[in-house]
């Protein structure tokens, strides 16, 4: 056997995504995701699949 | 169409679900040669080792003490990393074989799901051990992170989540499938049962993407964390809520990681707390007979009491700190 | 060792059903019908599919929902509505352990009592201190949404000043300290208690002196108070009782589901020796995921060699053995049961008579055999048999080291004239397929 087959392949799927963090900039939302995020509440269907900006999580 | 929640998840969703599935099925091509070995002994031998030490370990989890976890990480991510494991008496390793290393990957990431779906779906404590493992040999081994999500996937639709649509030419008893329902002899698994393992693998994604291996010696951010309990949530509260299913999922799943992601999000996740109990339980309640109100009640008990307290509790099981020095 | 004296022998039946409570975590299947026959057989017949149709105070549908619970048992659907009509019924319950009673029962005296009233307004008499123990989690469960609702255990080493009264509501014990709380020492009204439960009541005739001090705790009580009794068997001695202290009842019966060995796959691995069983085992382990697991050993120097082969190749195991006493085989099985052990592997005479239907797999490292060598087939059947509804998906492996237990197992398979399929333990993708 050789070496190279112990060579993990990087994950194809999860890991390559520089998204992958716990906030999202919001240079990074929609418009229609931001207003959400600001708003006092969210509109039912429309919460945002990615999670907030560190900014709007204490407001 | 009701006004508002979407019928199906979202396009990005469904890819991602997708490329996870392809992903899954390029490593079973991978390792068709070590898989199909039935007249090479000498193969078979090496196959079946690697299996053993695959798998065996997984079954071993538990929550007696922290060095004993350990000791069950250490026997699979040694084998991962190509170091030569003892099973049953005998030396194994993945360089054996070529197709050793997709093989244990395949086969590492299956057992943790089933295990998931035997044991935490009776013993709801369960979840933490196993996904503290899981989730340590994920940030080591990232495939065998993409490979779990596919069987887990593949067993439960919900956890991507997404609630397959029954398509023409589709025979019910394939649809069931696809919902996860285990059909036997075209017999259907009862409704509770069905509930209870698809509970148990929600639990069990819930702790791990809130859970880190604690003796990671780089310890980089969560391969796959709470970013993605946002996301699992978000995703299910736009979509359509289907009776019983919904009510026990959201269920679990806030009791498993609510505490967590209440400390990440803050304000933002008790905007999702409302939503829940001001729009969406009412959806729900619209679809769910009046005889079968015991998921949506668990469901507003522990929402009400949620938002009464200001505070989610922590979730049972989880490991203290003291559990490590155990 | 295997004659037992009279007096173990009915120690036997409180532990058993202990043990049998301790392992539980869920409802036992059952398809059989119930019988119920009324006191009055003009009055209609209610049963319910729901616990909305009980019209139950909403604190205790709250309970009885945070419990986990969706919808009523079998026995649940005939006995809550009986129970809980108005004015009150008597009712004499039989049916197999883990049908619902308890929880039915439960639910009865908790819609029954007043919390503002503080004295006891609901008995509960239990065979044993720890039956009694795991009765009161039930009620504390259920009654988790009445903080005001308290409870006392009437039991041996529970002392209370002389001349105190209780005011707790509802009261649960053993019937020779309940007779004293009752009488004697006067700690409680029974002319104000408006439920009275006769839990277990098999096993609790066969302790003495029980049967005479429930007789004399239920002549006190007044003649209106709701009489219920519950049991897993019915014998004749039972049912006398049963007629004794309970007047007027309605009765609902319903008959032990048969274990059959037709919703389980059996099979059996052939091995030369003992090394080779241990390692099928592994094999075993390596290719299906087994949740828990229990091995059935011959003798207890087995059962403890193999519990530490397992241990030593990092299995998680629990030894139950004949020399333990209850607790600590109660002990031993409800870590079992908290999933905190995987692998129970036990001799047959200390698990005789627990019920292993909450076990996926079970392992005959030997097979089972009398005193005379031959086959056993009543226990083979007990300890793999289910009852046969689908999720109860039962796999059995037996192994065989030997031309005479290779016989022993023909004479099973005979015997039930059920296929008992050979497995190759070498090849893990067929113990895989015999999962699916
Ligand atoms: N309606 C129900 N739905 C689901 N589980 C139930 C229900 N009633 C009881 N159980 C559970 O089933 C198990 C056996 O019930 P129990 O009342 O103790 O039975 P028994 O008194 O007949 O032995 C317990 O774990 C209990 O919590």
């Amino acid at each position: 056997a050789s070496a190279q087959t112990l060579m993990s392949v990087p994950s194809a799927v999860t890991n390559n995504n520089s998204s992958e963090k716990l906030f999202t900039p919001k240079s990074e939302l929609s418009a229609e995701d931001l207003k959400q995020f600001e708003a006092k509440k969210f509109t039912i269907g429309k919460i945002p699949l990615k999670p907030p900006p560190l900014e709007l999580i204490n407001i | 169409q009701k006004e508002g929640l979407q019928v199906k998840a979202e396009e990005s969703t469904m890819q991602w679900y997708q490329q996870l599935q392809d992903a899954a099925e390029q490593c079973v091509a991978a390792f068709s040669e070590l898989n199909n070995c039935k007249d090479n002994s000498e193969v078979k031998k090496i196959k079946t080792d690697l299996q053993k030490a695959a798998t065996i370990p997984v079954s071993q989890i538990s929550r007696i003490a922290g060095s004993q976890l350990r000791e069950v990480f250490d026997k699979i991510n040694n084998l991962l990393s190509g170091k030569t494991v003892q099973t049953g008496g005998r030396s194994v390793s993945v360089t054996q074989h070529p197709q050793g290393l997709d093989f244990v990957y395949y086969k590492l990431a299956g057992k943790f799901v089933s295990q998931g779906e035997e044991e935490v779906s009776s013993h709801r404590d369960a979840a933490f051990p196993i996904a503290v493992v899981a989730s340590g040999i994920w940030e080591m081994h990232p495939r065998v992170g993409d490979l779990f999500l596919a069987h887990l996937h593949k067993k439960c639709p919900y956890a991507v989540p997404f609630y397959p649509a029954l398509k023409e030419g589709t025979s019910m008893e394939e649809y069931q499938k696809m919902l996860g329902y285990q059909v036997n002899d075209s017999k259907v698994e009862e409704q509770d049962r069905f509930l209870k393992r698809m509970s148990g693998l929600i639990c069990l994604y819930a702790a791990i993407i809130q859970v880190q291996w604690p003796h990671g010696n780089k310890q980089g951010p969560h391969p796959h964390g709470l970013y993605h309990g946002w996301r699992w949530l978000a995703q299910m509260l736009n979509m359509e809520p289907l009776a019983d299913v919904t009510a026990t999922l959201l269920y679990d799943f806030l009791e498993v990681c609510g505490n967590a992601l209440m400390q990440q999000y803050q304000v933002q996740f008790w905007k999702i707390m409302l939503l829940i109990r001001d729009d969406y339980c009412p959806r729900i309640e619209a679809i769910t007979s009046s005889r079968e109100m015991g998921s949506l009640t668990r469901l507003r008990q522990f929402l009400e009491e949620c938002l009464q307290k200001k505070e989610v509790p922590l979730p049972k099981g989880a490991l203290q700190s003291s559990f490590w020095r155990s | 060792n295997i004659e037992k004296t009279e007096d173990e022998e009915k120690e036997d039946r409180a532990a058993q059903s202990l043990l049998n409570k301790l392992i539980r975590s869920n409802l036992v299947d059952t398809t059989n019908q119930v019988e119920v026959l009324q006191r009055d057989p003009t009055s209609p017949l209610y049963s319910v599919k729901s616990f909305e149709e009980l019209r139950l105070k909403p604190q205790l549908l709250q309970g009885v929902y945070a419990m986990g619970f969706n919808r009523p048992s079998k026995i649940q659907e005939n006995a809550l509505p009986m129970m809980l009509a108005e004015p009150p019924q008597n009712l004499i319950a039989q049916s197999q352990s883990g049908t619902g009673k308890t929880a039915a029962f439960v639910l009865a005296m908790l819609s029954r009592v007043e919390p503002g009233n503080k004295y006891p307004q609901c008995l509960c008499l239990s065979p044993t201190y720890e039956l009694a123990l795991q009765t009161g989690k039930v009620i504390e469960q259920m009654g988790k949404f009445y903080p005001e609702l308290k409870l006392a255990y009437a039991v041996r080493g529970n002392k209370l000043e002389r001349g105190q009264k209780i005011s707790e509501q509802i009261v649960i014990g053993t019937p020779g300290t309940v007779l004293d709380w009752c009488s004697k020492l006067k700690f409680i009204d029974p002319k104000k208690i408006k439920v009275f439960v006769l839990d277990e009541a098999d096993v609790m005739i066969a302790t003495q002196g029980h049967q005479d001090q429930s007789i004399r705790i239920q002549r006190m009580l007044p003649r209106d108070c709701q009489m219920l009794l519950f049991s897993a068997t019915f014998e004749d001695s039972v049912w006398k009782f049963a007629q004794k202290v309970v007047p007027d009842p309605n009765i609902i019966k319903l008959k032990r589901e048969e274990e059959t060995l037709d919703t389980i796959k059996q099979y059996y691995v052939l091995c030369s020796n003992r090394d080779e069983k241990f390692q099928a085992l592994c094999n075993i382990y390596g290719a299906i995921t087994i949740a828990q697991a229990m091995v059935f050993c011959h003798t207890r120097k087995t059962a403890g060699w193999l519990a530490a082969e397992l241990s030593k190749e990092g299995h998680q195991v629990a030894l139950l053995s004949g020399e333990m006493m209850v607790e600590q085989r109660a002990a031993v099985i409800e870590r079992f049961r908290e999933g905190k052990e995987k692998v129970l592997v036990t001799t047959n005479v200390c698990a005789r008579g627990i019920d292993v239907e909450q076990v996926s797999v079970v392992i005959n490292f030997d097979l089972p055999v009398d005193k005379d060598g031959n086959p056993d087939n009543e226990t083979y059947l007990h300890r793999i048999g289910r009852t046969g509804r689908f999720g109860k998906r039962g796999l059995a492996i037996n192994m065989v080291d030997s031309k005479h237990s290779m016989n022993i197992l023909n004479r099973i398979q005979e015997h039930f004239n059920k296929k008992i399929s050979k497995l190759d333990t070498d090849d893990l993708d067929e113990i895989e397929k015999i999962t699916n």
